[in-house]
C-alpha cells in the first residue's frame, strides 16, 4: 500500500495531469447534472418522441403504446392487452404514430385513438413504433408479439413510410431484447432458412442480424456488465446521462455541422439507394408471408404526407414505390391503402420553422385514425365499426 | 470480460489495489489467479486447457528439451501445442477439404464434427507456447519455478489477443521484484484512455458500415466496395491497436513493460517496412519461428528465398482463420514481400533514406496504402469469390459515384478519419516532441493535456456500444 500512497498522495499526481482531468470531469458531472433535464427534452425533441407519460404515474395496463418508442420494449409488452380475450390489433410504424406538434393537454395518438374507437366492439389496439423504424425491425417486431399467445395479435396494421426503404438494421434496444429473447432469436434464424431460395437478401441480412448477436454475446439486461452501467449510471451524472448526450451530441453538434456545412435542409432530396430498397421490398415481402403463414391479416398503408411541405423524396422514385407497394399489396393478398392525403391541411405542425411533412397535430392523429380504421374496416371488426372520436 | 467493459475497469481497479497491497510474495499467485478468473468468465472450462498446455509445456521445456540430444524432442513439443489449435480450429476447415477433395474421386464422405467451440485466445497462447519451447531448445534457460511458468503463459493482458510474448522479454519482470512509480501509473492509464477512445470512438462505430457492405449479399458499387475495404482497413487498425494500448497499459500498471504491436502502420512506405509496424508481435514471431529456420533448412538453395517466404505468409494467413480467405490473404503479402524485394524496389522508399524524397515518399505511402487495403479485401470477405465481386467492383468503378448500399454520412465520417490519420502520421514527429519541450509550449500542454483527456473520457461515455468484442477475439 505504501507504493501507492507515494504515488497517488504526492503534488504531482494532486494538481498535475490526473489531478486537473478528474477536476474538469467533475466540472463536466456538475454540468450534465445541472441539464439533465433539458438534455432528455432535447433527446425526446430529437427523437419526435411525445413527452412520454411517467411510467409511475400511469398504470402499465393503462398504457396503449410503447411510450419509450423502441428503447424498453420488454416492458410495454407487458401492456400489450391480452390477446386470448380480446381480437388484438398491433399497429406499427415511424414517429409518425406518435410524434404531436403543438401537442395540448388531452391530444392522444393514433393507436389511442383506434383503441377508443375499436374496443366496444371487442377489437384492442396498441402501438409498437419506434423512430425511423424499418421493414426489419417491422418482422423483428411481428414476431416479437408471435412469441406469446397473450400478445399474438390477429391484425397487424403497418404504416409504410418511402423512407423505411433507405433504413437497415435493428437498433440497439431491439437488439439488446433479441439477446435475451431466444425464443425470437430462433424464430428468425428459422425464418432466414425457410426463406433462403426466395428471399436471398432478406434471409442473409436476418443470418448476419442474429450473428452479430453471437458475435457480441455479451450484455443481456440481467448480465453483470449490465447492472454495473447502471448502478455507475446512479452515482455519475455522465453515464446517466450518456443516451440523451449521445443524441444530443449527434443531433445537435455533429448532424448539425454536417447540415451547414453540406447546406442540407429537412427537404433536402434524399435519392433512394438501390440496394437498401431491393433488400426492404424483400423484407416487406417476406413480413406478409410470415404474417399469412401465422394466420395474422397484414393490413399496409402509405403513411400521410403533409401537401403543404415539400418532402425529401425524389417524386419519381416516390411514385414508383407507391406503384410497387399496391402491386406487391395485391399480389401478396394483403389489405393496403394509400392514405397520403388523409390528413387535412390544417392538421400538420410546423418542425425546423417550416412546415411539418411528416408529423401532425393532435387532430391530425383523429384524422388518420379514422382513415386506417375505414381503411381497413373487414380486418380489424369483422361488422360495422363506429368513427373514432 | 471485453477490456472495453465496465467490468473490465472493475477487474482491473481491484486487482490493481489487491495487488500492490499485499506482501510482494503474494503477488504472482494473485496475478496468477486473477488471470485465471479472467479467463474463466468467458467459458471456465477452457481454464483447463490452458492449465493443461502451461503444465505440459512448463514439464517439456524444464526436463525433455534441456537433455535432448536431437531435434526430435522439440518437435513432439511443437505437434503437442499444435494438436489442440488444429483441433479446435482447422479441423471443420481440414475435414470439409479433404471431404471436397475425395469427392474429386467419387467419394461421398461426409465430415461431421459438430460445432467445435474456438477457444479464446487459443492462437495467441499457442504460438507463444511454441516460441518458448523452440528458445528452450536454442540455448535460453526455462523457467525452473512452475508459478513464474504459470503467469508468463497466463498474464491476463496478453492472454487473449497479444502482443506475443517471449520469454526473454518479459523472464526479468516475472522472476524478479516489479515497482512502479507515477510515470508507470501515467503511461498505463494513457495508453488504456488512448485504447477505449480508438476502441469505442472509433472502430465500433465504423463497425456497423463494414459489417453492412460485407454482409450484403448483393454485389456492391464501387463506393460501398471502397467504403467497406477503406472502413475496414480503418476498423481493424483502430480495433487491434486499442486491444494492444490496453494490453499495454494494464500490464503497466503491474510493472510489467511489454513489447510494441503496432508503429503507425499506415505510414510506411513499403510492405516490408509494413510489417515491420503492423502486429509486430507476430511478424516477429514468423520470421524468427517460420521463415528463418525454413531458410535454414534450405540455405543450400539461395533462389528458393521467395517461396520460404511464400510459405511463411500463408502460415501467417492460416493463423488468422481457418479459411482460404486468409491463406489468400498471407500469400498476397508474401507476393508484395517479394515483389518489394526483387522487382518494385525502385516504386517503394526504405524509411531510413526518405529524407529529401518527401514526394516520393508520398505516393510510395499512398501505394502501400492501397495495396495493403486490397489485402483487407481478402481477410474480410467471407468467400473468395466475394473477394472476386469486390475487386471486381473496384476496378471496374462498378456505378460509378452512386452507392447501392451505404448512405452518404459513411463516405463522410471515412474522408474525415482518413485525412485525420494521415495528418497525424505526418505530423507524428513533431507531435511527439511537443510534449516534452520546455516554456510556454510545455506550459500550453500542461493545461490542454487534462482538457482532451477529459474530453476523451466524455466521447468513450457517450458512444459506447456496450462492449463490442475485439476483431483479433476470433483468431
Amino acid at each position: 500500500m505504501r507504493t501507492l500512497d507515494k504515488i497517488f498522495f504526492n503534488r504531482r499526481f494532486l494538481l498535475g495531469t490526473p489531478g486537473r482531468t478528474v477536476a474538469l470531469l467533475i466540472a463536466f458531472n456538475v454540468g450534465v447534472s445541472m441539464r439533465q433535464g433539458s438534455l432528455a427534452d432535447a433527446r425526446r425533441a430529437n427523437l419526435l418522441a411525445p413527452a412520454p407519460a411517467p411510467a409511475t404515474s400511469i398504470p402499465l395496463d393503462q398504457i396503449r403504446y410503447d411510450v419509450s418508442v423502441g428503447d424498453s420494449l420488454a416492458k410495454y409488452l407487458a401492456a400489450i392487452p391480452d390477446a386470448r380475450s380480446h381480437r388484438l390489433a398491433i399497429l406499427a410504424g415511424m414517429s409518425q404514430m406518435y410524434a404531436i406538434n403543438e401537442r395540448v393537454p388531452g391530444d392522444e395518438t393514433v393507436s389511442e385513438h383506434l383503441d377508443d374507437t375499436l374496443r366496444s366492439s371487442g377489437t384492442r389496439v396498441f402501438g409498437l413504433a419506434a423512430p425511423n423504424l424499418d421493414n426489419e425491425e417491422a418482422l423483428f417486431l411481428l414476431l416479437t408479439t408471435l412469441a406469446r399467445p397473450e400478445t399474438t395479435p390477429a391484425v397487424f396494421i403497418y404504416g409504410l413510410c418511402f423512407d423505411k426503404m433507405r433504413f437497415v438494421d435493428l437498433r440497439p434496444s431491439y437488439l439488446s431484447f433479441l439477446r435475451d429473447h431466444p425464443e425470437t432469436r430462433a424464430m428468425l434464424t428459422d425464418i432466414a432458412d425457410h426463406y433462403e431460395r426466395r428471399f436471398p437478401l432478406a434471409s442473409s441480412k436476418i443470418r448476419g442480424t442474429v450473428a452479430s448477436l453471437e458475435a457480441n454475446p455479451a450484455e443481456s439486461e440481467k448480465s453483470v456488465e449490465h447492472l454495473l452501467r447502471d448502478e455507475v449510471g446512479r452515482a455519475v451524472p455522465m453515464v446517466g446521462a450518456r443516451k440523451d448526450l449521445n443524441t444530443y451530441l449527434l443531433y445537435n453538434v455533429l448532424y448539425a455541422a454536417r447540415n451547414r456545412v453540406l447546406r442540407i435542409s429537412n427537404t433536402s432530396k434524399r435519392p433512394m439507394i438501390p440496394g437498401r430498397y431491393a433488400l426492404n421490398s424483400e423484407l416487406l415481402l417476406l413480413l406478409s408471408d410470415v404474417a399469412k403463414r401465422h394466420n395474422v391479416r397484414l393490413a399496409v398503408y402509405v403513411n400521410p404526407l403533409n401537401p403543404q411541405a415539400e418532402n425529401p423524396y425524389v417524386p419519381e422514385e416516390y411514385i414508383a414505390f407507391k406503384t410497387w407497394a399496391a402491386r406487391m399489396a395485391d399480389s401478396a393478398g394483403i389489405s393496403f391503402a394509400n392514405l397520403e392525403n388523409a390528413v387535412p391541411r390544417d392538421d400538420w405542425g410546423l418542425f425546423m420553422g417550416g412546415p411539418d411533412f411528416m408529423h401532425f397535430k393532435g387532430a391530425g392523429h383523429i384524422a388518420a385514425a379514422r382513415a386506417i380504421a375505414a381503411a381497413f374496416r373487414t380486418d380489424l371488426v369483422p361488422g360495422n365499426l363506429a368513427s373514432p372520436r | 470480460m471485453i477490456f472495453t467493459s465496465y467490468t473490465y475497469l472493475l477487474f482491473l481497479s481491484i486487482v490493481f489495489f489487491l495487488h500492490w497491497s499485499v506482501p510482494s510474495g503474494w503477488r504472482k499467485y494473485l496475478l496468477i489467479v486473477a488471470s485465471y478468473v479472467f479467463y474463466c468468465t468467458w467459458k471456465w472450462q477452457f481454464g483447463f486447457l490452458l492449465l493443461g498446455l502451461s503444465l505440459f509445456n512448463w514439464a517439456f521445456g524444464r526436463w525433455i528439451l534441456p537433455r535432448a540430444i536431437s531435434t526430435w524432442p522439440l518437435v513432439v513439443g511443437i505437434v503437442a501445442n499444435l494438436s489442440s489449435l488444429i483441433y479446435f480450429k482447422y479441423a471443420t476447415f481440414l475435414a470439409a477439404n479433404a471431404a471436397a477433395a475425395l469427392e474429386l474421386f467419387g467419394s461421398a464422405w461426409k465430415p461431421s464434427l459438430g460445432d467445435i467451440v474456438l477457444p479464446l485466445g487459443i492462437s495467441f497462447f499457442t504460438f507463444q507456447g511454441i516460441a518458448y519451447l523452440f528458445d528452450v531448445a536454442t540455448g535460453e534457460a526455462p523457467l525452473e519455478s512452475l508459478d513464474d511458468f504459470l503467469l508468463f503463459k497466463a498474464l491476463w493482458p496478453q492472454l487473449i489477443a497479444g502482443p506475443i510474448i517471449r520469454l526473454s522479454q518479459i523472464r526479468g519482470q516475472i522472476e524478479g521484484s516489479r515497482t512502479i512509480d507515477y510515470p508507470d501509473i501515467a503511461i498505463g492509464s494513457q495508453r488504456i484512455l488512448f485504447g477505449f477512445f480508438k476502441k469505442v470512438v472509433i472502430a465500433d462505430n465504423i463497425a456497423p458500415y463494414v459489417d453492412m457492405v460485407f454482409m450484403s449479399p448483393s454485389a456492391p458499387n464501387f463506393l460501398d466496395a471502397a467504403v467497406g475495404v477503406v472502413g475496414f482497413g480503418l476498423q481493424i487498425y483502430f480495433d487491434f491497436s486499442a486491444y494492444s494500448d490496453i494490453a499495454i497499459g494494464s500490464a503497466r500498471l503491474f510493472g510489467f513493460v511489454f513489447p510494441e504491436n503496432f508503429n503507425w502502420p499506415y505510414a510506411s512506405a513499403s510492405p516490408q517496412e509494413f510489417w515491420t509496424r503492423w502486429h509486430m508481435t507476430l511478424s516477429t514471431w514468423i520470421r524468427d519461428y517460420v521463415f528463418t529456420p525454413l531458410s535454414f533448412a534450405g540455405r543450400r538453395h539461395p533462389k528458393m528465398a521467395p517461396l520460404w517466404l511464400l510459405i511463411a505468409m500463408a502460415v501467417c494467413g492460416l493463423w488468422h482463420g481457418a479459411q482460404w480467405t486468409f491463406i489468400v490473404w498471407g500469400l498476397w503479402h508474401g507476393f508484395l514481400l517479394i515483389s518489394n524485394r526483387l522487382f518494385l524496389r525502385h516504386v517503394f522508399v526504405d524509411s531510413e533514406d526518405a529524407s529529401g524524397f518527401r514526394v516520393r515518399r508520398v505516393i510510395a505511402v499512398a501505394l502501400t496504402f492501397i495495396l495493403v487495403q486490397a489485402g483487407w479485401i481478402l481477410f474480410r470477405a467471407r468467400s473468395l469469390a466475394q473477394a472476386g465481386l469486390f475487386l471486381t467492383s473496384l476496378v471496374t468503378l462498378r456505378g460509378g459515384l452512386h452507392p447501392a448500399l451505404v448512405r452518404e454520412n459513411i463516405v463522410l465520417l471515412l474522408s474525415l478519419l482518413c485525412g485525420a490519420l494521415f495528418t497525424a502520421q505526418a505530423a507524428r514527429k513533431r507531435l511527439g516532441l511537443l510534449p516534452s519541450s520546455s516554456g510556454r509550449v510545455a506550459t500550453f500542454f500542461a493545461w490542454t493535456r487534462p482538457f482532451v483527456y477529459a474530453c476523451m473520457i466524455l466521447a468513450i461515455v457517450v458512444f459506447d456500444q456496450e462492449a463490442r468484442a475485439f476483431v483479433y477475439f476470433q483468431f
